[in-house]
């Protein structure tokens, strides 16, 4: 692992296989739908 | 507080909000590596030189990293390549990480909603830009912020058309990329990108003059004008043509993505330039001549540079975050009476 270091910050990164040590998310995430119901009150609104 | 974020390929900018005055912090996204001494490490720490040490490398960083390559004849090196993270470059994600902490801050509070630019799918080279803006949202969201993207055109919009009630054709001239956004009501109607910008004029005038690519940019950025005449010969003469190229190359790749059925029939869309190359002064004017004379599917309203063309993304996606943090603390003040 190589660590890079701006003042007290640090990065480090695996210069073989990429590494960064920095997670992403792949769960799903609930998506809002807005019903015609919905949507034509906001209008009227 | 929310905070808008500018990811650019030649800058990373923040704004946020204090009172009526929104605040910029702007750092440029490139390094340097020099030799490795005691004496080089001594005098890069107390000097304001921002600076980043790797084992015995030191590598000094944003703005200053222009001058020391110009000083010591060595070239830039850049976490990004046309508009996203390069692939070319292993340390790009450690020194992105790095240099947009030190942009950014801490986050006033955990989850703090922090709006970033991301480019469109380009249209013109086969490139997606998910890995980048995946990426970048993982490491904001690592560093305690609530992280999403928006479209840089987009954020454009928000910046420079609210007079126009947020419709109009906003197009943002950066280096690694150009991004074209067409919005109706803050409703983007079309999006993409081109895979040319500043840094395609400044590597095409270097090949062109023989000259190396970081002093043709400081040439570029410190005084160069364009004019709708200018002497051939010299880096400037290289740049004027090379600009007058990416500019036909943009208004083309528009008038082939955009129809007719994208436009309000009747509706005279105004136009809006901005973006870091979008600097020079006579840009505007060499755009809008380009762009009657281009016969595009719509009527045109007006053409207009943004005021502060450096800044525009990060407005725009600093106005996109307070907005919609206004609009949840509506919805959850809400939220009771209705239950």
């Amino acid at each position: 692992m190589s660590t890079y270091i701006l003042g007290d910050a640090e990065a480090v990164v695996c210069e073989s296989c990429g590494y960064v040590g920095v997670v992403a998310d792949h769960s799903g995430e609930p998506r809002e739908v807005e019903s015609w119901e919905e949507a034509l009150e906001r209008f009227n609104n | 507080m929310a905070k808008g974020l500018d990811v650019g390929t030649m800058n990373i900018l923040s704004s946020r909000q204090e009172g009526s005055e929104t605040v910029f912090v702007q750092q440029r996204n490139s390094f340097v590596e020099i030799e490795y001494s005691d004496m080089a490490e001594q005098m890069l720490s107390q000097s304001e030189v921002l600076h980043i040490r790797k084992d015995d490398k030191v590598y000094v960083v944003g703005d200053d990293a222009l001058n020391f390559a110009n000083i010591f004849n060595k070239e830039t090196r850049r976490p990004m390549q046309t508009g996203i993270l390069s692939s070319e470059e292993s340390s790009a994600i450690p020194m992105i990480q790095l240099i947009t902490e030190q942009v950014v801050g801490e986050p006033a509070h955990e989850g703090e909603r922090l709006f970033y630019s991301s480019p469109a799918d380009p249209v013109d080279v086969d490139l997606s830009t998910l890995y980048h803006e995946k990426t970048l949202e993982s490491m904001l969201g690592d560093m305690g912020y609530d992280p999403e993207p928006i479209n840089e055109g987009m954020a454009v919009i928000y910046s420079e058309l609210a007079d126009h009630d947020f419709t109009g054709l906003g197009i943002s001239f950066g280096a690694g990329m150009t991004n074209v956004c067409l919005s109706y009501y803050a409703v983007p109607v079309m999006k993409f990108s081109i895979a040319r910008g500043g840094d395609w004029i400044d590597e095409q005038t270097a090949t062109a003059t023989g000259t190396p690519v970081d002093k043709v940019t400081s040439t570029k950025e410190s005084d160069f004008e364009l004019d709708f005449k200018t002497d051939v010969g010299g880096i400037e003469g290289a740049l004027a043509i090379y600009y007058e190229n990416l500019i036909d190359y943009v208004i083309e790749n528009i008038r082939q993505e955009v129809d007719e059925g994208d436009i309000e029939e009747g509706l005279d869309v105004p136009v809006v330039v901005t973006g870091g190359t979008s600097s020079p002064d006579g840009f505007e004017e060499l755009f809008e001549d380009h762009l009657n004379d281009a016969n595009l599917p719509f009527s045109i309203s007006s053409v207009q540079r943004a005021t502060e063309p450096m800044y525009s993304v990060a407005r725009g996606a600093l106005v996109a975050a307070r907005s919609e943090e206004r609009e949840a603390s509506r919805e959850e003040a809400e939220a009771p009476a209705s239950e």
